[in-house]
């Protein structure tokens, strides 16, 4: 099946990092030759500036991505589940694909794609067996094709911002990565900056992402950085989190200071309910109802913890500001003023097909614009 | 959960083919602590399964119950049920067994007034039925049977003419036949 595949994509999820199975994943795609995506929490599975990586599915997916699983005519899926904010309508998911799928739960087989090739095995044990059966393929073409469209989609360029001078996720993810060189451990909370940090952060270094996937929980961050850093006292480790996502768990700053755990927390400030915000004006014709917050001024709430607080209003001084931070000894707050009605692009709407996606046009920039 | 529950949209259902339900019978060894039983009833009843019967009792292993299910569903959506079943950690192991491959009893008691009926014709209509009695009051003839789930209903149905005052039935149970050593 994978030899006869004209448009294979491998889907690699959790399972391939929890299995340890990053260099099973790597030889396998290599040899077969075929294009990974990697999920919300597969990401660091395989790393960005791999040349087989082609992004994360779904509803903040890329288009590429999207329109790759959409075309594809073989999905192996490996240590996932086909989570709903990964096949949007599930009916219009993947239409012309086989699906190999390997998990090691048996309840995941045929759950929400009925597969062709169920396996039920660890992710590692799994690829290296197919690995070793395999004929090497070539679908470069495909690959190609792929490419194309994320040119021709330009996907960063997508993602506007009115003010030029307000520092934006983009720059600001980008920045921890080159500062830390890309061996930090980032963790993300639940929301807009979520889906920035999982689109934007260069993934490089194995399993460096860390988020609550779909459990979907607010305040997650700033708990679970203390515990990567304890576990992983080498690594520099960052949280990453909104204004509102920041304030559920915000007493965990006193633990940081009282057991000396070093976590570089970056808070995206926009004043909002950032996702539910878009969710209103999006669906809800900016009816902002409950999202707007004003939230306390963290460098003095940073202060009251008796940790530094660095407050970044303009994008020349993003990098200033990280750089301080990780030079700063002990955890450090950093809070970027972001813009207020910064969106996620692309989105799938709930219940659309993932090749559906609204993306910022100039129409709607000029109408936001009014 | 009984077989008239109003049922909308379950997990699982949109795989399965229409008209394609059959009654499994699910045969569940858990370990008898705190809690465990409940977590098994627990996955049944979340996952709205269609139960036809439950019966639970010590398994021969010490500290092991075995229960013994019965679910009308398509074939699809019982493997995914038996799978979950199974991720419970208490849960040492779960066969689904067809009445091709198992043997599957189920006991009924029937209790009849007596105040209206010879107790010579109730008992030989019991014995045609294959039930015998196990209890008599003044009032009241107590008649056991036991055999398949259908011969059951057969015994249920040949006591209908008689005044039933109550009836109970145990639940299927089943066991694997053993075709080769």
């Amino acid at each position: 099946m994978i030899a006869q595949a004209k448009r294979p994509v491998i889907m690699a999820g959790h399972g391939v990092i929890l299995s340890n199975a990053y260099a099973e994943l790597k030889a396998f795609a290599e040899k077969a030759s075929v294009p990974v995506i990697t999920t919300l929490l597969g990401l660091s599975a395989l790393s960005d500036t791999h040349p087989l990586h082609i992004g994360m599915p779904g509803m903040h997916g890329p288009v590429h991505t999207n329109h790759a699983i959409g075309a594809a005519d073989l999905i192996i899926g490996v240590g996932m589940r086909f989570d709903d904010r990964v096949t949007g309508d599930v009916s219009k998911f993947a239409p012309y694909a086989k699906l190999i799928h390997i998990d090691i739960d048996a309840a995941e087989m045929h759950k929400v794609k009925v597969a062709t090739v169920p396996i039920v095995a660890d992710a590692r044990v799994a690829l290296a067996a197919l690995t070793a059966t395999l004929e090497a393929g070539d679908h470069r073409d495909w690959l190609g094709e792929i490419r194309s469209w994320e040119q021709a989609s330009d996907e960063r360029g997508k993602q506007l911002q009115r003010s030029d001078e307000l520092p934006d996720p983009i720059s600001i993810l980008g920045t921890i990565h080159k500062v830390t060189d890309g061996e930090a451990i980032v963790v993300s909370d639940v929301g807009q900056h979520q889906m920035w940090t999982a689109r934007f952060y260069q993934w490089t270094r194995e399993n460096s992402h860390i988020t609550s996937g779909g459990l979907g929980t607010m305040g997650f961050a700033l708990p679970a950085a203390m515990g990567v850093k304890m576990g992983v006292p080498d690594a520099p480790v960052w949280a990453v989190a909104g204004d509102g996502g920041i304030q559920m768990n915000i007493q965990e700053l006193a633990t940081l200071r009282q057991e000396g755990i070093a976590v570089k927390v970056a808070i995206m400030n926009n004043g909002y309910l950032g996702m539910v915000r878009q969710w209103q004006q999006f669906f809800h014709s900016r009816n902002y109802s409950e999202t707007p917050m004003t939230g306390p001024d963290h460098v003095k709430l940073a202060d009251a913890y008796g940790l530094k607080g660095i407050r970044v209003k303009r994008r020349e001084e993003v990098e200033p500001a990280i750089r301080e931070a990780m030079a700063t000894e002990g955890s450090v707050i950093v809070e970027f003023i972001i813009e207020p009605e910064a969106n996620v692009y692309p989105m799938v709407a709930p219940g659309k097909a993932i090749t559906e996606m609204i993306e910022e046009t100039a129409q709607e920039k000029a109408n936001d614009d009014k | 959960m009984t077989n008239n529950a109003v049922t909308s949209v379950r997990a699982h259902h949109t795989n399965a083919p229409q008209g394609t339900a059959k009654t499994h019978t699910l045969i569940i060894s858990v370990v008898d602590r705190p809690g465990a039983v409940d977590r098994v009833v627990g996955v049944l009843r979340r996952r709205r399964s269609m139960l036809k019967s439950f019966a639970l009792a010590p398994d021969t292993q010490p500290e092991v119950f075995r229960v013994t299910v019965q679910v009308q569903d398509a074939e699809v959506v019982i493997d995914h049920l038996v799978a979950q079943i199974r991720k419970i950690i208490d849960v040492q192991e779960v066969i689904n067994v067809t009445a091709a491959q198992a043997v599957q009893l189920e006991i009924v008691l029937i209790q009849i007034a007596t105040s209206t009926v010879q107790s010579a014709d109730l008992i030989a209509a019991g014995q045609q039925a294959g039930a015998t009695v196990v209890d008599t009051t003044p009032v009241a003839m107590t008649f056991e049977a036991t055999g398949s789930p259908e011969e059951i209903d057969q015994v249920v149905a040949a006591f209908q003419s008689y005044p039933i005052h109550d009836i109970v039935r145990s639940g299927c149970v089943a066991m694997a036949r053993l075709s080769s050593v």
